[in-house]
């Protein structure tokens, strides 16, 4: 029990990367590059799959950074869709680094935006992390701007999973490496493997086992991907659902847009100024 | 803990290749005419139109024309990507200081430099054009890499000797520009600047395949760079 507590107090159950504070094992030259990047003011994209160490890469960019007020780190899954970006950059000085989790989600307008941003300096490096290339809303002004600045994440070996286990749990030989082996394979990716391990060492500690046995690996709860947030896509002032038009989201409520294109329209105007499409009466 | 970089350890503050617009501002190279032959356009009051392809250079040409007529609030530069409706040309026009903002003074003869066109609408062209007429601007300097599709008839002809391209830099000029970032440093000579602008010719690729590989010929101790680092970056 007293181990237990120990180990959580040291956050060692944790599987949020942003609240813990553990060593970054296994990644020397994505972290080199990271460091590089920022500092030489580069655009940067981080691609991985799921729960393959993403934003752990972003939680090391923040610590060797912090302290100045110069980073902003915003996971863009919990971003509301019909956020203007530029608002979360108003009054920051020049020079900041942006780190961008699940950039996918992003709208094409903020890529813009954000681009507008890296060119004038206010922005001096961006940390983009994808789970997939292929679905960011990118225009070609952006890629051409990353070039050849991708990362594509490798999956780590067991002996550095194993690695990691041991320095979040104190080496501690309550999982024998046998088992842990097991649970590896048994994982699609790294963070399924941390949370089943964390599990079973949980089960271990609070049943006073002395050791974790193949027995125990059969009660195991099963790893849950993290669903996706749906608050996104409310509208931030009245909290109904937000619609897409064109490139934008948009509340049918707050905003008086272009059904076609999602351009802002004045209420008198009876065409869409970018696309000529009929603006219909919004009915009460 | 200060960390440091291949180019502060070679001597530099900053990146030397930086790929922002204008980073080392007055020292563009390549486009010395062209820059004068539109600051004289915008000077008699024109609207002009300004492309090229990605990372060629549009938007340092226009830092480059700010440079110029800078000083007398005489110019106003505006990224059509910021816009979500309509661009609010009054509030550009008022916003400049205090008086203007509370007695909502429009100033008369501004120059106009609207960044990333494509993104207009008919009703801001229209807007343009009126305002223009109206005298309120002077010039309108339009860029974008794109056509822009909604231009009108009218302002079609208003531009029509006006239409300037960006075009790729020449390999002369390409060295000229990394040596006055780098200075005459023998860590590079201009033979291998040549391989590495053969590559790709576009400023922007250019700037950064320079960047790897002096990062790359760095590393590895050596103090010059040779052929194989280049082949062993660029292919």
């Amino acid at each position: 029990m007293k181990n237990l507590i120990k180990l959580s107090r040291r956050n060692s159950f944790n599987l949020n990367p942003l609240e813990t504070n553990f060593e970054l094992i296994g990644r020397d030259l994505e972290a080199k590059e990271i460091l590089y990047r920022i500092l030489s003011g580069n655009l940067l994209l981080i691609e991985g799959q799921k729960g393959s160490g993403k934003t752990v890469l972003l939680k090391y960019a923040i610590d060797n950074f912090k302290g100045k007020g110069k980073v902003i780190y915003i996971d863009c899954q919990k971003l509301n869709k019909r956020l203007n970006i530029n608002n979360l950059l108003k009054k920051k000085p020049n020079g900041m680094i942006l780190l961008l989790d699940n950039v996918q989600e992003l709208s094409k307008r903020n890529n813009l935006r954000i681009k507008d941003a890296y060119d004038k300096n206010s922005i001096k490096s961006v940390i983009f992390t994808t789970t997939n290339y292929n679905l960011i809303n990118f225009t070609d002004s952006i890629k051409d701007r990353i070039g050849n600045n991708i990362i594509k994440l490798r999956k780590l070996n067991e002996s550095t999973a194993l690695e990691i286990i041991e320095d979040r749990f104190e080496n501690n030989d309550l999982v024998s490496q046998i088992i842990l082996k097991r649970l590896f394979a048994e994982s699609k990716n790294i963070k399924e493997f941390i949370f089943k391990s964390n599990e079973l060492i949980r089960y271990v500690l609070e049943n006073s086992l002395e050791r974790a046995t193949i027995k125990h690996l059969d009660l195991l709860p099963d790893y849950v991907e993290e669903e996706d947030f749906d608050n996104t896509k409310l509208c931030s002032d009245c909290k109904s659902k937000l619609v897409k038009a064109g490139n934008y989201w948009r509340c049918k409520n707050c905003d008086n847009y272009c059904d076609n294109c999602g351009t802002l329209v004045e209420e008198e105007d009876n065409f869409c100024p970018r696309c000529g499409a009929q603006i219909e009466e919004a009915l009460e | 803990m200060k960390k440091l970089t291949w180019y502060n350890e070679m001597g530099f503050f900053n990146n030397p290749f930086s790929i922002k617009p204008a980073a080392f501002h007055n020292t563009i190279l390549g486009y010395d005419d062209l820059i004068d032959q539109m600051n004289q356009k915008i000077g008699e009051s024109n609207i002009l139109l300004l492309g090229g392809k990605y990372g060629t250079g549009k938007t340092s040409i226009l830092k480059m024309i700010i440079n110029e007529f800078k000083g007398k609030k005489r110019v106003i530069y505006y990224n059509c990507n910021n816009k979500e409706g309509p661009i609010n040309f009054d509030k550009l026009l008022t916003n400049l200081n205090f008086f203007r903002r509370i007695f909502r003074i429009k100033k008369k003869n501004m120059i106009i430099l609207l960044d990333e066109a494509q993104d207009l609408d008919k009703k801001d062209i229209l807007k343009i054009e009126n305002y223009y007429e109206q005298g309120f601007f002077k010039s309108v300097l339009l860029v974008s890499q794109e056509k822009i599709s909604a231009l009108t008839p009218s302002i079609k002809k208003k531009f029509a000797n006006n239409q300037f391209m960006v075009r790729d830099i020449t390999t002369k000029k390409a060295i000229e520009i990394i040596r006055k970032r780098i200075g005459d440093i023998d860590f590079i000579s201009d033979k291998n600047l040549t391989l590495i602008f053969n590559k790709n010719k576009n400023t922007r690729a250019f700037l950064k395949n320079c960047e790897d590989v002096f990062r790359c010929a760095y590393g590895t101790g050596e103090n010059e760079v040779t052929e194989v680092h280049i082949k062993q970056i660029l292919g």
